[in-house]
């Protein structure tokens, strides 16, 4: 059992939900599965208030997307990694690409080197590369194995560039790991984290 | 000024580039100069690999120089088979290698330098660094009009293409190399850089043909030897470190511990040919028989330099259906290579062995297939 006002981590939803979650939130909002929305208010009261920096910050607008840990990690926000890339899964299965900052700083992609599906990828490998304006860049994966890879961009590598969020993805994986997605960065703790790369370098070369 | 490093030295040197600045404000401007004693393609590109997986570059930035003997280099993303005319390549004993930046096909000798600049990723600024070059070069002549374009090349002249640019950018490290044309054999780097290899579908990088001349042409004081201390005293002087050029033998483990297994990686057939991106080739060619011309129709497809689909279609009166198959089975996942298929048709030979005609229609069909590899 977890204390109020402890520091929670994503592994510990599960007991809070099960043990004391739905008499004690009673605007709770279950969404699809075992989603919620918590309703902003409840950050006030002291015996409700769990630490955020500990829960994933979603961008609906009206709270916290708590997401309980039954084995998999429901997740239907992109994260970032300090990489540059991002990654958007459901029960630990999704698609990763490459930020907007990225693909401004990189140009025009030329070619995208991906892995075969069905390879292991390490955090520390390179899981392939982009090609843009005779520059080679790298790319890193989180923790998973490749079940899909993006078969437009062979022939229409822009794609990356014109469309990195969505018809720009590079690989679908399945997370070896679902709760290390805790320990990447929210949109908006990605977006400040920008914020103080350009403050630093100026526009990327 | 160029001073043969003992190695105790230029140990310690490196060394002192791994530690990262320890906890205080390092104001000290610090930075290395290093050329390779080695002219082999590889053992440079195994430099390049070493310097860009193993040192901490922070505040500490890096100048290599090299030059190798006569070599065609391709960039990550490229298919030789496009680029280069591989045939005259192996008649001449002439390197192919695959370097791991991005850009274009490149001829190397002994007449052309190569720059490599290492610094962070923070740091990475090609445009700098082919400002710095242009420096150099108006420091020894004054009048030479050089410029550096949009896509990172220097021109000469306004026209005539100096030298090309790549880079490869890692986790924490970047990386960006040039050339530059002091005395290269222009006419040999124009017929190898020639593909004659025809029907060939591939989405790999292309390179950007272009006119190109000699610094030497233009101004005969303007040796690799002269450009290259310029160059370093140039760098010396905007990092405000030591005009030292440090020798580096490429092929010393205690300096680079690891480095002739990275050399060894980059003259593999694997990596050289097997990296390319897969292509096909639609193509056909004729054959002699009987006073007329037959027409043998040819379609390959190649994933990771191995033929994963073959397609040679041979008017069945010169040679059966069924023979003709057997021949397309027996290439499927062998190397895109003539030596492969000189040893695949020497096992054909092999199950038939009495029949003289058949061997010599499977020789001619597989002479001209290699003169397509």
């Amino acid at each position: 059992m977890v204390a109020y006002g402890s520091k929670i981590r994503i592994g510990d939803m599960q007991r809070v939900y099960h043990s004391s979650l739905a008499p004690v939130w009673p605007d709770v909002a279950i969404q699809s599965r075992n989603t919620f929305q918590l309703n902003p208010d409840l950050a006030q009261n002291p015996t409700q208030c769990l630490e955020s920096s500990a829960v994933e910050h979603g961008g609906c607008g009206s709270g916290t997307i708590w997401k309980p840990c039954t084995g998999s990690t429901l997740l239907s926000v992109p994260k970032f990694t300090d990489k540059h890339d991002w990654i958007t899964t459901e029960n630990g299965i999704g698609p990763v690409g490459i930020s907007n900052f990225a693909q401004e700083a990189l140009g025009d992609v030329v070619y995208c080197s991906l892995p075969e599906v069905g390879t292991k990828l390490n955090k520390q490998d390179e899981f392939g590369a982009l090609e843009s304006v005779k520059a080679v860049s790298e790319l890193y994966p989180p923790l998973s194995e490749v079940t899909e890879i993006n078969e437009a961009l062979a022939e229409n590598p822009g794609l990356v560039n014109k469309s990195c969020y969505e018809n720009g993805w590079l690989i679908k994986i399945t997370l070896n790991n679902p709760s290390e997605l805790g320990e990447l960065m929210s949109e908006k703790a990605y977006e400040k984290y920008i914020k103080s790369i350009r403050s630093e370098n100026g526009t990327p070369k | 000024m160029l001073i043969p490093f003992s190695m105790k030295n230029c140990f310690q040197l490196l060394c002192n580039l791994k530690v990262p600045a320890a906890g205080f404000k390092n104001r000290v401007k610090s930075g290395l100069i290093l050329q390779s004693i080695s002219s082999d393609v590889y053992q440079n590109l195994a430099v390049e690999d070493w310097i860009h997986d193993h040192m901490n570059l922070e505040g500490k930035p890096v100048l290599f120089l090299w030059r190798n003997s006569p070599s065609i280099v391709i960039g990550r993303h490229q298919n030789p088979w496009q680029e280069c005319n591989l045939n005259l390549m192996r008649e001449e004993g002439i390197k192919l290698a695959r370097r791991r930046s991005g850009g274009g096909t490149v001829y190397h000798d002994m007449g052309n330098i190569n720059l490599t600049f290492f610094t962070t990723k923070k740091k990475y600024d090609r445009m700098q660094n082919l400002k710095l070059v242009v420096r150099a070069l108006n420091a020894v002549q004054p009048q030479l009009d050089v410029q550096a374009t949009k896509r990172c090349d220097l021109l000469l002249d306004g026209q005539f293409k100096i030298s090309g640019t790549a880079s490869k950018i890692g986790r924490t490290t970047a990386y960006h190399h040039c050339t530059l044309l002091c005395s290269t054999d222009r006419t040999f780097l124009s017929s190898l850089l020639k593909s004659p290899y025809q029907g060939i579908r591939s989405n790999a990088t292309a390179s950007i043909p272009s006119i190109v001349k000699n610094l030497l042409e233009k101004d005969p004081t303007l040796t690799c030897e002269v450009l290259m201390n310029a160059i370093a005293t140039e760098y010396a002087a905007y990092h405000q470190i030591d005009n030292h050029i440090n020798l580096i033998n490429p092929t010393d483990e205690t300096l680079f511990p690891g480095i002739n297994n990275k050399a060894k990686e980059l003259q593999t057939w694997e990596w050289i040919y097997g990296k390319t991106p897969k292509f096909s080739i639609n193509t056909s060619f004729n054959v002699l028989y009987e006073q007329s011309h037959l027409e043998i129709k040819i379609f390959i497809d190649i994933k990771g330099g191995r033929i994963e689909i073959c397609n040679i279609e041979a008017p069945d009166h010169w040679l059966p259906l069924e023979i003709c198959d057997k021949l397309n089975s027996s290439f499927i996942g062998s190397k895109f290579c003539p030596n492969e298929i000189t040893m695949l048709t020497n096992i054909l030979h092999r199950t038939c062995p009495e029949d003289d005609e058949l061997h010599s229609k499977w020789n001619i069909l597989c002479e001209k297939i290699k003169g397509i590899m």
